[in-house]
């Protein structure tokens, strides 16, 4: 998984920004350290699966501007290094379920947990969107 | 204490259901007796906000938000446009907030005012969305707090479950 695919992802499933904002400029004005505190609601100083998975729904909420429940291609493409729609339909119904989004993004969760321990600390947070910045 | 509580909750609901003419706001109550007497329970001091009475039937409409929403005691001492107010400062925030991103609603000629904020997002496997919230509102400058879900129906209106 490209790190910088995952850095936006955290930055942004963490941030709770909407869709339109993560698309015209994901990065601006973005506090990773505040944007982690966000996330990590127990405050344990890591984000777990059930942290990231609530925000992920929020962000699945956020990104269905029709309110469907579901992700069109179009809705999807709006979140930034969203990757191939494809790849996550899939079932193939040119839609996308809460799960199957649920399931990509767990992915790429696991590709930043560098220590595998099943959390993503702020280090491995920092560390990815530092990598984003580079050119 | 439960007995005395009990006693109170009665004639509050049975207020409630004289006090209002909305049979939706009605349904809302048989599906969910847990929601209103939560609230007025919970309120402490007979002051309840979860229970039905007080929210107009055009509040509701206007609003799409379920009159389960401000009721009460509380719902009393709110003026129509206190009321509509908060219906739609939480319509929005059930509709367009993050979690944790408070819409407020302020009535500089009441001098009450509210906020709103979804607590939890959720989808059914119907792909129905909800959203658990809290809700605040100061009222004659005491502070009430409600806790609650709703959920998003069909037609983009949201209904008060819990």
């Amino acid at each position: 998984m490209h790190r910088t695919a995952i850095s936006i992802l955290i930055a942004g499933t963490m941030l709770g920004l909407n869709s339109a904002a993560w698309a015209d400029e994901p990065a601006k004005g973005f506090d990773p350290r505040a944007a982690f505190a966000e996330t990590d609601k127990n405050g344990d100083g890591q984000i777990d699966h059930e942290e990231f998975y609530e925000r992920l729904v929020d962000v699945f909420f956020s990104a269905d501007t029709n309110k469907d429940g579901f992700l069109s291609p179009e809705e999807y493409q709006r979140l930034p290094f969203s990757g191939a729609f494809k790849d996550a339909d899939t079932n193939g119904d040119g839609r996308l379920s809460l799960p199957e989004f649920v399931r990509i993004r767990f992915r790429q969760f696991e590709a930043a947990d560098s220590n595998h321990d099943g959390e993503l600390s702020l280090d491995e947070v920092l560390t990815t969107y530092e990598e984003r910045k580079k050119p | 204490m439960q007995r005395k509580n009990t006693q109170l909750v009665a004639p509050i609901v049975l207020l409630a259901f004289v006090l209002s003419s909305c049979a939706a706001m009605q349904q809302t109550y048989k599906e969910n007796p847990k929601a209103v007497l939560g609230g007025v329970l919970g309120a402490g001091a007979g002051a309840g906000i979860a229970a039905l009475a007080g929210a107009s039937p055009g509040v509701i409409v206007a609003s799409a938000v379920g009159g389960a929403l401000i009721g009460g005691f509380v719902g009393k001492k709110l003026d129509d446009r206190d009321k509509r107010m908060a219906s739609e400062a939480a319509t929005r925030a059930f509709e367009q907030n993050s979690t944790g991103q408070t819409s407020v609603w302020n009535n500089p000629d009441s001098g009450n005012s509210g906020s709103i904020t979804p607590t939890k997002t959720y989808q059914l496997a119907s792909g129905q969305y909800c959203r658990e919230y809290k809700q605040t509102i100061m009222v004659g400058g005491e502070q009430h707090q409600a806790y609650g879900t709703a959920c998003r129906q069909a037609d983009g209106t949201w209904k008060i479950q819990s």
